[in-house]
């Protein structure tokens, strides 16, 4: 190993890797102080039942995200910028851009220490902007909160309908980027639908993603999907 | 409805979300102190490394108040509080709203309604604080042996990791697209005006090369659509708060 890769080791890797995952493990437990305050300042707590079939719901996808994200952007996100992205998230959509200009801009060749640092630095600087964004914003909304609800029938059909308008617009994405990849789960989806449109998530969620895998799987076995620039 | 609302934007939810906003400032700091203090040791220029971090700043004020406007969307039914701790670590406005409506579906709700009282938000917000956890543990512990990670899942092979991470996801939504068609109504009034406005947005994306709109896109037609019902209920008839 070269005296600066000895350096960079001993100065950067190890004291990142020990502030990210401490930090990170600090996070998961602040995380549920929001649950915890609704329990002991209220006396709410989640019907057992529903909360676990909902949360199984939610890892079957999960697992597969939380596990292969991180694999998948590391290469751009760099090792300090992925303890830094996936704890305050919109990785795809504004840190993986944001690591890839910035060591544009300064011209760091991937993989080097330089390139690390300067990534690194890259995602600080943007989730500084996106926080002081997100503050500002919430004060700027502070004042009308409680004007959004009661304002009329049709406001509040509109506000009824957020997830089907949400589902509109992925399906949208899905059309555009990889049609192929959508179709049958998409197409099996409608057609249980049909036969059952009330079934609890946790019973459809999990086979639907298994389905998807395994089909995906042998499409591009068969060389019909590829990946690379899709996501 | 009860007033799990006031709950929702009290100021002990307000304390009970910040501590985490904390927690990742703490982190930003110390990362970009250890950067600056590492590569000034390996030779460095700190105008580079002032540049990569202003860089970063910049590009990244526009997209984030892109997400403002998901934050809007989800204020009528969580509050304030809670969504903006969501979209300020970890979420994005779809995990977010599917983690909801998956748990409000278990309620037996037709989506995230007036219906949501106090103790299916409770259920939502332990549903949304859990639903990450395991990706978390996954960069808390893993992220220094991630290279070896990745020979041992899908065989190292990056192009099927990507179409996997994209089917997994596109299986756990397809059910929740497929309803709205056979439902008719509002929700499909929702689901056709949402997905037309993305193809059009898609559409002035690619055609009028206006690669800024990506940020905005997905919240801007999650409004549109959700503007339609509004628009086809009171000016039309169609659909209602019953359908």
């Amino acid at each position: 190993m070269s005296d600066k890769n000895k350096i960079f080791q001993e100065h950067f890797i190890v004291p990142v890797g020990k502030t990210g995952k401490y930090t990170i493990l600090l996070a998961i437990v602040c995380m549920m102080l929001p649950g915890l305050f609704l329990f002991v300042f209220h006396g709410l707590l989640p019907p057992f039942g529903p909360l676990w079939r909902s949360v199984a719901a939610v890892w079957s996808f999960m697992i597969v995200m939380g596990i292969l994200e991180p694999i998948v952007y590391y290469p751009i996100l760099g090792f300090g910028g992925t303890y830094m992205s996936f704890l305050v998230g919109n990785v795809l959509n504004l840190r993986v851009p944001v690591s890839a200009t910035v060591q544009q801009v300064i011209g760091t060749k991937e993989g080097t220490p330089e390139a690390e640092i300067v990534s690194t630095l890259g995602i600080a600087g943007s989730l500084v902007a996106s926080q002081l964004v997100m503050i500002v914003g919430v004060l700027v909304f502070l004042p009308f909160i409680n004007r959004i609800q009661g304002s009329g029938q049709a406001v509040e059909v509109a506000l009824n309908q957020v997830l089907p308008a949400l589902f509109g617009a992925l399906g949208g994405i899905f059309l555009f980027k990889v049609p192929k990849l959508g179709i049958i789960p998409l197409g099996l989806a409608f057609l249980v639908a049909l036969l059952k449109d009330d079934l609890p998530y946790s019973v459809i969620i999990p086979p639907m993603v298994i389905l998807s895998i395994v089909t995906a799987r042998v499409m591009y076995k068969k060389g019909w999907v590829k990946g690379g620039g899709m996501m | 409805m009860d007033n799990y609302l006031d709950i929702a934007n009290s100021l002990g939810m307000w304390v009970a979300c910040s501590a985490i906003i904390v927690v990742v400032l703490v982190q930003v700091v110390r990362l970009t102190m250890i950067s600056f203090r590492a590569g000034e040791k390996i030779g460095m220029s700190k105008q580079d490394m002032i540049k990569a971090f202003r860089t970063g700043f910049t590009t990244s004020l526009v997209p984030a108040i892109a997400i403002l406007l998901g934050l809007a969307i989800l204020i009528p039914r969580l509050g304030l509080a809670f969504p903006w701790m969501r979209l300020s670590v970890i979420g994005s406005v779809s995990y977010e709203l599917i983690a909801a409506g998956i748990t409000a579906g278990e309620f037996g709700l037709e989506g995230l309604t007036s219906d949501v009282n106090s103790i299916i938000f409770t259920t939502i917000v332990w549903t949304m604080s859990l639903g990450v956890v395991i990706g978390l543990f996954v960069v808390a512990f893993f992220t220094p042996s991630i290279e070896r990670l990745k020979n041992k899942v899908a065989g190292g092979d990056e192009s099927w990791m990507q179409i996997m991470t994209a089917s997994a996801f596109f299986g756990a939504v397809s059910y929740m697209v497929a309803q709205p068609i056979v439902k008719g109504g509002s929700p499909l009034v929702a689901l056709v005006a949402g997905f037309l406005a993305m193809t059009l947005i898609g559409a002035i994306i690619t055609l009028g090369r206006q690669g800024w709109l990506k940020e905005w896109a997905l919240a801007l037609a999650i409004l549109l659509g959700m503007i339609s019902t509004g628009v086809a209920f009171h000016y039309f008839g169609i659909g209602g708060l019953d359908v």
